[in-house]
């Protein structure tokens, strides 16, 4: 008999809750984290209906959250979720709010993972100051930067410096579509670096909340110079899936 | 799992020691400060004390004072980018301030380039400070085993330097006196490779945690009789262990090798978090950084060439590559962990391409941390369970 589990996954950003059945998802929800993550991780689970289901929890603030079956890392959620929704893929390539992870994966299991949690450069913070700076807010980003425009090359990797370079470019009153495309090339040939210190195989899939943008997809596919597909319609919610499945497994349900 | 008895030995042994030196001081015996790759020996057969200051300033970070004394020694203009060990240890010089009390006066310092260029500035601060004289050895960098130029090259500054010290210290050193103290370091050295050797047992009885604080004796009592003694107690311990089968770590799931100095910030908590996800870490590049075949008391001086021309940091990546990788296969383990250590860029450069070298070879996978030896504020406990947890759920343990 197949019963019902959760995933719960405590983002520094947003919190999200999957709750699954017989391996299928059958109720995803997503808040905002802050300010208080105790209080967001209940109030997912209460939206899911999953308060009296077992749970694992995953996440940077998955230690918050009691009673769980048990905790594990994100990235071990991460292949996890992959593994159900996309076998084939061989390495995933995650962009978080606060780090990037580049994670080579087989049947749902870790292989190898190299991640930058050390500095915003590659990350989705990157993308948030400079959409805030460009005054371009993220779900806006595939409307602006069209596959013909040509980017203008942002040399900075440091958030700080990209920040003033970007506002200077902007004085200068060149195109903000053509900066724009220049900050996702920028961000993805450092998450392409990152690849490099794991060695990106093909089929590449990414997730976390910027892949959502078909710029990003692209923009991560000329980095990495290979194909790069997406996980729809909810690439940030992947790890909480994962972790759902992980519990189901573990809850023998 | 059981606690070792010889960590209360081993506080017992410490705090003897620092006494010994004090005492030792204050009855007019000389002292040398040394380098850990300098070679002691020359200085104990001329009757110095040695002490230690790369050990002292990892006594400091352990004890929650490295960063006071690394922010005095930034504040007179050194860089954060320097070497955590020097910044602490300078910092203690300039404003007294130690652990242990009272720091004792150097009547000369040695040092050898064998582990870094570094320390030679370093040094030569102290001997400034305390008006002493240097001594220096210089050793070749190799990328492969040293050549018998470079050991005759090495050999003849330690013949050229002996007399030298023997002026500073209260006794000549003669070839029977070094061949004495020779003999004892190798006999200290072969029971120290035999300890961490116990680790290959499984369960492990003990691992690299335990080891890096029960190497402070063959660091700063090398040479001495009391060290091998420690080591003697300690490996019948361990043998012990082993064959009742405790275990360092409760029901060991996965086994992992280490390389680079340890995080004297976060050793507890690391210790902890290996602890809790059942994984043991089973051998490091740290505490096996010397080489026991070399010293030969029959020709002291030839075999202390080579052995101090034999570290591990003096060499290029691909011989870190064949430690670990024999490493790995001897201690079966599952995976290894690179610490990037912000302060020792010998010891961190490479390390990216060491990774996937040593994984092509072995099969199995590493990861890379960063953190620092000696300074908080560049490590973070966050940061190392981003990546270790991870990490050891891949290799199948986990809470
Ligand atoms: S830690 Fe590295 S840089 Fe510092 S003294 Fe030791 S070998 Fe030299």
């Amino acid at each position: 008999m197949s019963r019902r589990v959760a995933g719960l996954d405590i983002g520094s950003t947003a919190t999200k809750c999957a709750v699954v059945e017989g391996g299928r998802l059958v109720q995803a929800v997503m808040l905002p984290s802050m300010p208080d993550m105790v209080a967001a991780a209940r109030e997912a689970l209460r939206q899911a209906g999953a308060e009296a289901l077992p749970v694992v929890t995953t996440g940077y603030g998955r230690a918050l959250h009691e009673p769980r079956l048990a905790q594990v890392s994100e990235i071990t959620a991460l292949a996890a979720g992959v593994g159900a929704l996309r076998p084939e893929a061989a390495t995933v390539v995650d962009i978080g709010g606060q780090d990037s992870k580049v994670v080579r994966v087989q049947g749902g299991k870790v292989l190898d993972f190299a991640m930058n949690d050390r500095c915003a450069a590659g990350t989705g913070r990157f993308l948030e100051v400079m959409s805030r700076v460009l005054n371009i807010p993220q779900d806006r980003f595939d409307e602006v930067s069209r596959p013909e425009v040509d980017p203008l090359p942002i040399s900075s990797t440091c958030t700080v410096f990209a920040e003033s370079e970007v506002v200077g470019l902007l004085s200068r009153r060149e195109p903000p579509d053509r900066i724009l495309k220049g900050v996702l090339t920028a961000v993805c040939s450092r998450v392409a670096a990152l690849g490099r210190q794991v060695g990106v195989a093909a089929p590449v899939v990414a997730t976390g909340g910027p892949a959502r943008s078909m710029a990003v997809i692209r923009a991560l596919s000329e980095a990495l110079g290979m194909e790069v597909l997406p996980i729809l319609p909810d690439p940030q919610g992947v790890t909480a899936f994962g972790a759902a499945l992980i519990c189901a497994q573990r809850a023998g349900a | 799992m059981r606690k070792l008895q010889h960590n209360a030995v081993l506080a017992r042994t410490i705090r003897n020691q620092v006494l010994w030196t004090r005492l030792g001081s204050r009855l007019g015996l000389p002292v040398a400060w040394v380098t850990s790759g300098s070679p002691v020996e020359l200085v104990l057969a001329a009757g110095f004390i040695p002490f230690y200051p790369e050990n002292h300033a990892a006594i400091c970070a352990a004890r929650e004072m490295s960063q006071g004394l690394a922010e005095h020694t930034e504040g007179r203009g050194y860089s954060r980018d320097l070497c955590s060990y020097a910044r602490v240890d300078l910092g203690a010089q300039w404003t007294g301030r130690t652990p242990l009390g009272r720091l004792v006066p150097p009547d000369l310092v040695l040092v050898s380039n064998n582990i870094c260029g570094t320390v030679q500035n370093w040094f030569r601060l102290t001997a400034e400070h305390f008006r002493v004289p240097m001594f220096f050895l210089d050793t070749p960098f190799h990328d492969g085993p040293p050549t018998d130029g470079d050991v005759a090259y090495v050999r003849e500054q330690l013949v050229a330097m002996a007399p030298e010290i023997s002026r500073v210290g209260w006794r000549r050193i003669t070839e029977d006196r070094l061949r004495k103290v020779t003999e004892r370091s190798r006999e200290a050295l072969e029971l120290w490779a035999r300890v961490l050797e116990t680790a290959s047992r499984r369960p492990a009885p003990f691992t690299s945690f335990d080891a890096f604080v029960h190497m402070a004796p063959i660091v700063s009592m090398r040479g001495t009789r009391r060290c091998v003694a420690y080591y003697r107690g300690l490996l019948e311990e361990l043998r012990r262990r082993a064959d009742r089968g405790d275990s360092a770590i409760p029901e060991e799931r996965a086994r992992v090798v280490w390389d680079n100095i340890a995080i004297w910030p976060a050793h507890k908590q690391l210790k902890k978090l290996f602890e809790r996800h059942r994984v043991a870490l089973v051998s490091d590049t740290y505490t096996s950084a010397w080489t026991v075949e070399h010293l030969d008391p029959k020709d002291p001086f030839t075999g202390l060439a080579k052995a101090y021309t034999d570290i591990l940091l003096i060499h290029g990546v691909a011989h870190r590559v064949e430690v670990l990788t024999r490493m790995i296969q001897r201690f079966g383990a599952q995976g290894f962990v690179l610490h990037s250590n912000r302060s020792c860029k010998r010891y961190s450069l490479g390390q990216y391409g060491v990774r996937q070298v040593v994984t092509a070879r072995t099969g199995v996978p590493g990861v890379v941390i960063e953190a620092d030896m000696a300074d908080p504020r560049a490590v973070s406990m966050e940061h190392l369970e981003q990546r270790l947890v991870p990490f050891f759920e891949s290799l199948g343990a986990g809470t």
